[in-house]
């Protein structure tokens, strides 16, 4: 490590020294083929998901919808409350064994199509090519002296990001209130948003505009977790972007139409594969934790040896035990036990999902009395009780005491009636015969539905008498 | 940081990096505390008699929204002293370390 890269926690700095070099913009050229048209299709895809799915409508209301303040998640046909979070984390745990299986299958795919930094970063570097120009015009224009070119361009360029950076934080604050709710009051002036509406779109505005349009390849670089992780993923059947040295050695530029000197290799250090990669990197040194096999050089590289009239492939997506000429297995222990675990996981998700008990029940004790011995001698407890309803009809509730011989709820009224998606507290006070218990005793308060007879919750009490 | 060098390209400080690596991760720590402890609480139980005259809506989303940044606030505390007890202890003489240079 060189001194110029020491830096910042400085112990033993001499002071006016520089401690680190700047970090140096990646001018990354425009590049055209399959795998560049594979990108831009999956960012069209994802951020039309992303931008297009608050708009859309299920049931008469928007189809996903997290209320946070209202603490109910639409999401589709179903309503989720705090109490299925169980769910939420279970989604979470399939989309973190998913990641686990595709790159064990086919390394950094979700780096190079699918992570929101790149899709971002791809719709920002476009728009900076809108303004500024091809990568040479870039640098050119970074060069240059500011005059009125220089000013207009980037001016435009900021103009498309802060918008789209803004666009970007409506919609995402739109999957937590409603979005059209959210664009009347931002059309009235923005005088009816609240505050945090306000505070969490400029918030993730920023956050889009700073990670997309000046981080970039930085926070694949430096932040990213799962870039340090990957060779903990991959094995040597793993699919990555590998340059073929055994062919492209020794490298060394020709002039164009010439054939290629025997002792030279096919790769004609064009510099290209570099020039198109985001984070900057040379995958002719080997597999790197910077790449984010987006395959930019393949295209790249493609595009040249067509062009000189050699095969392509020199950079491909490959294996090391392809590499190696060894027979890449796609079917492997670390696949296999992978594919089995999400494969379980999926189901008992879609399980679970589909016999989700669409009530739940919540006791809380009183807190101020322990036991209340009434005139006539009964022993009587009070609880609180929240009926949970996450159907989309009302449904009417009975409650009852189980594991508590002679017990009788006793409430405002017999039954209660709990509107869609709502839920009901209610205070009841259970009695027992006197003499009957000492001391404390567990017990089951359940709610019967009474059009569903099938079906009913049940909660846990803990019910005292006198010692 | 060789690589950097050899492909031309600058590179960020190690305080740059610990500072972003800090961040970064007490933000997905706080986002799945918030979630975690959010699902379970609901702010209006927590028993504030006086809501400011904020709606119970209003009184939520300010809750949330100060609990996640309370937990950053507190994880990034964590993350950066990791990052600097860590860091610093190759400042000693004699640490040992083959990659050397004092910070």
């Amino acid at each position: 490590m060189s001194a110029g890269e020491t830096g910042g926690l400085a112990a033993g700095a001499a002071p006016g020294e520089v401690l680190y070099e700047a970090h140096r913009k990646v001018y990354a050229r425009e590049v055209q083929g399959l795998f560049a048209r594979l990108r831009l299709l999956a960012m069209f895809v994802l951020l039309g998901i992303f931008y297009g799915l608050p708009w859309l409508r299920w049931g008469g209301r928007q189809a996903v919808l997290f209320d946070l303040p209202a603490r109910k998640f639409f999401l589709f046909g179903l309503t989720l409350f705090p109490q299925d979070f169980y769910l939420l984390t279970w989604l979470l745990v399939i989309a973190a064994l998913s990641l686990f299986f595709f790159t064990a299958l086919a390394g950094r795919l979700w780096c190079g199509y699918a992570c929101p930094q790149t899709v971002w970063t791809e719709s920002f570097v476009w728009m900076e090519r809108l303004t500024e120009g091809s990568r040479l015009q870039q640098m050119k224009l970074d060069k240059a002296r500011w005059g009125a070119q220089k000013i207009a361009r980037k001016c435009a360029k900021q103009l498309l990001w802060v918008s789209f950076a803004l666009f970007t934080g409506v919609t995402f604050v739109g999957y937590f209130s409603s979005i059209e709710g959210l664009l009347a009051r931002l059309a009235g002036g923005g005088l009816g948003l609240s505050f945090w509406e306000g505070f969490w779109i400029l918030f993730y505005a920023l956050a889009t505009y700073g990670n997309a349009g000046h981080l970039r390849e930085q926070v694949c670089k430096y932040m990213c977790p799962y870039a340090r992780f990957q060779s903990a993923m991959f094995d040597r059947d793993t699919l990555v972007v590998s340059y073929d040295a055994a062919r492209g050695e020794p490298r060394g530029s020709r002039a164009r139409g010439t054939a290629r000197p025997a002792a030279r290799g096919d790769c004609v250090d064009c510099m290209i594969c570099v020039q198109v990669c985001p984070t900057g990197i040379d995958i002719r040194n080997g597999l790197q934790y910077e790449c984010i096999a987006c395959a930019a050089c393949i295209d790249a590289c493609d595009a040249v040896m067509t062009k000189i009239g050699s095969a392509r492939g020199l950079v491909r997506y490959s294996t090391q035990a392809e590499m190696d000429h060894v027979r890449s297995r796609v079917l492997r222990p670390r696949t296999a036990i992978y594919g089995a675990l999400l494969l379980t996981l999926i189901s008992g998700f879609a399980y679970a999902v589909a016999h989700r008990v669409p009530f739940d029940l919540d006791v809380l004790r009183d807190r101020n009395t322990l036991y209340r011995e009434l005139d006539d001698g009964r022993i009587e407890n009070v609880y609180t009780v929240r009926i949970i309803n996450k159907d989309q009809r009302p449904h009417r509730f009975v409650l009852s005491a189980v594991d508590l011989p002679n017990a009788v709820v006793d409430g405002d009224s017999p039954t209660y009636q709990v509107a869609a998606e709502d839920v009901r507290s209610v205070v009841v006070r259970v009695r027992i015969p006197p003499g009957q218990e000492h001391g404390g005793r567990d017990f089951v308060l359940q709610a019967q539905p009474l059009d569903r007879p099938g079906l009913h919750v049940a909660s846990r009490a803990r019910f005292f008498a006198e010692p | 940081m060789a690589r950097d060098e050899a492909s031309g390209l600058g590179s960020w400080s190690r305080l740059t990096e610990a500072v972003g690596v800090s961040l970064w991760a007490s933000f997905i720590a706080a986002c799945l505390e918030s979630a975690l402890v959010f699902a379970y609480l609901d702010p209006l139980v927590l028993g504030f008699d006086d809501r400011g005259g904020q709606s119970s809506i209003a009184f939520r989303s300010m809750i949330y929204a100060l609990g996640f940044f309370m937990f950053w606030l507190f994880n990034l505390g964590a993350s950066c002293l990791t990052a600097y007890m860590l860091c610093s202890r190759r400042a000693e003489p004699g640490a040992g370390e083959s990659r050397g240079s004092p910070l």
